[in-house]
């Protein structure tokens, strides 16, 4: 699921709840009872999300502790053996600063992007539905597709970004792109830019139309110029959205997967895994299932690591309105 | 730097932007619409006469056609069981007070958070041993699992937000409880209802990592990202690339026009739980 406004503030439980009327007691008062439409209501929704949900991931944590036989999938209990094998593995290693890397610079590469554009949005006059329109269109489009599209802007043989650097005649920059160890990285955070931005783009900018108009109309009277508006009130002013941001692109880098598995498959060597392919394969290919549920509880144990430390490390760096 | 300069500039990025978001979109399209030949002459070049063959030829080939008709068929089932679902429970959470409501809530909102792929394993051998792996309604059983958290979430906000009076009058005139949800409270949650159902269709349309996991065999690919995804992989190092591209093109139309006419509702929703007021 993308762009999920997860995470969102929500009011204090209890806050405005009503109850839908006292009822009045009579021969048919035990079918008034909230009680039985609470149950009924509620059935479905924990029977689905219990059995397909709920249930699976407990299980994945208790797998996480076996080996778990291929064939008749019998799990045996082995203790910590699948977590010490973890932390001394290389490739997971290599996985996990491969997921690193594409928080930390396409990440900020997002980030800076967004709030350009979106300050840009608030400086024009005319065109701003078109381009928000336009801006958000990557993010509908299905990642398959995405990436798949962007595999074949990077082909060498009949590639958009080749083709486009023959025509400028700066044919001593083409590459193999994808093919090359050096610019196979850069290449798919640019894909994760590309696909990504756009709802960064209407966040920052809503957050931006929000700001009352006196604190501007304040920093323009002492003389402050665009940058310094910038800096000193549009930045502090967005408040909890930027630690929103943030805490979102942590996850979608950690949870990165069909754009790694689509582009890099094919590829002789693995240069690229970032942890839920590696997770993937151990589970697809070499049918090691316990061994993928662990990589499964560390990811979600970084997670949840991740997004305690964003929400303390940016609390100071906000102002509430 | 004058008023009128810095808007120029400005002018200019968002421009550049949109170019970048667009180029690639359109060079899909019209690739779609050339032979194999011209894609590799003339990449760059315009398409001189339009090859529309390709878009029967993808239909047919990956069997997308089918899939496509699948892919609507698994995400509008999946879609309007977690409506009906999710506003029930959210109904509950949103208007009733009880005992472990709240624990009960933070269970369903923890799966906003929560990897798809961390249960994915034993999601498989459950599937498995139902004897649903590989069938359309499996995949929407667990399409619906996982498009609760968030309809949950958005919903009980949405109707912990309506005014309790017209229940209460409902309810005085002797309707019964699940008459003043299905009669009252329902119809009031609409907009809300049409939010999240833009937002579940869009990512269960657009969704590959269950796909992938719980169909497993090539010739059961039932969904459309899964098939154009497969298709791709084995045409790589074939030479129908037109047909390729027009397997993208399909699989973007759904989304791109859903999107096109609601996309108020869309850039409304996206912002809404994060931007307060």
């Amino acid at each position: 699921m993308s762009a999920n406004p997860s995470g969102l503030p929500h009011k204090p439980a209890g806050a405005g709840l009503r109850f839908p009327g006292r009822r009045v007691q009579g021969p048919t008062a035990a079918l008034h009872r909230p009680l039985v439409l609470i149950l009924v209501f509620l059935a479905p929704a924990i029977l689905i999300y219990g059995l397909f949900f709920a249930y699976p991931m407990a299980r994945a944590v208790y797998l996480s502790f076996c080996r778990v036989a291929p064939a008749s999938q019998v799990a045996t209990f082995i203790g910590t053996a699948n977590y010490r094998k973890l932390f001394s593995d290389p490739i997971y290693g290599w996985a996990l600063v491969h997921n690193l890397v594409f928080l930390i610079v396409s990440g900020s590469a997002t980030i800076a992007l967004a709030l350009a554009i979106a300050v840009g949005l608030t400086r024009i006059s005319r065109g701003r539905g078109f381009f928000r329109v336009i801006f958000l269109f990557p993010n509908v489009m299905p990642v398959v597709v995405t990436s798949l599209l962007w595999s074949f802007v990077f082909n060498p043989a009949f590639g958009l970004l080749n083709g486009m650097l023959r025509l400028l005649d700066l044919n001593r920059y083409c590459h193999a792109w994808l093919g090359e160890p050096h610019y196979a990285l850069p290449a798919l955070m640019l894909i994760g830019v590309w696909g990504g931005v756009g709802f960064y783009i209407v966040l920052f900018y809503a957050g931006i139309l929000r700001i009352p108009t006196d604190y501007l109309d304040a920093a323009k009277i002492d003389g402050a110029n665009g940058w310094q508006e910038f800096r000193h009130v549009t930045l502090p002013l967005l408040g909890d959205l930027m630690k929103i941001a943030v805490t979102y692109i942590a996850i979608n880098s950690l949870n990165i997967f069909a754009l790694v598995y689509l582009v890099t498959e094919g590829l002789p060597d693995r240069h690229l895994d970032v942890s839920l392919t590696y997770m993937y394969e151990q589970y697809s290919k070499n049918s090691n299932m316990g061994y993928s549920c662990t990589i499964g509880v560390m990811q979600m144990a970084i997670l949840l690591g991740l997004s305690f430390l964003i929400n303390r490390v940016l609390r100071r760096e906000t102002v509430e309105l | 730097m004058t008023p009128r300069a810095s808007k120029v500039l400005w002018y200019i990025l968002l421009a550049i932007h949109g170019l970048a978001v667009l180029l690639p979109m359109i060079w899909m399209i019209s690739t779609a619409l050339k032979d194999s030949w011209t894609i590799f002459v003339s990449p760059w070049g315009y398409p001189e006469h339009l090859a529309w063959a390709n878009f029967p030829n993808a239909w047919k080939k990956g069997v997308l056609g089918w899939k496509f008709i699948n892919s609507i068929y698994i995400s509008l089932a999946a879609l309007c069981a977690a409506l009906g679902i999710a506003s029930m429970a959210a109904y509950v959470f949103g208007r009733f007070k009880f005992w472990g409501r709240r624990t009960l809530f933070f269970v369903f909102i923890a799966g906003l958070t929560l990897p798809a792929f961390l249960g994915i394993v034993p999601l498989f051998m459950l599937m498995k041993s139902l004897g649903i792996l590989n069938t359309r309604y499996g995949l929407t059983f667990v399409y619906t699992a996982f498009s609760l958290p968030f309809s949950i979430f958005v919903l009980t906000g949405f109707f912990r937000g309506l005014p309790g009076e017209l229940a209460e009058a409902a309810s005085m005139d002797g309707c019964s409880p699940f008459g003043v949800f299905f009669k009252v409270m329902l119809p009031l949650a609409k907009p809300g209802l049409v939010t999240v159902g833009i937002f579940i269709f869009i990512s269960l349309w657009n969704e590959f990592q269950l796909a992938l996991v719980l169909l497993t065999k090539p010739e059961n690919s039932l969904t459309l990202t899964l098939g154009i995804a497969n298709l791709t992989m084995a045409q790589r190092y074939q030479s129908d690339w037109g047909a390729m591209f027009a397997g993208l093109s399909i699989g973007v139309i759904p989304t791109i026009l859903l999107y096109s006419f609601l996309q108020k509702h869309i850039q409304a929703g996206l912002t809404a739980g994060a931007v307060k007021g």
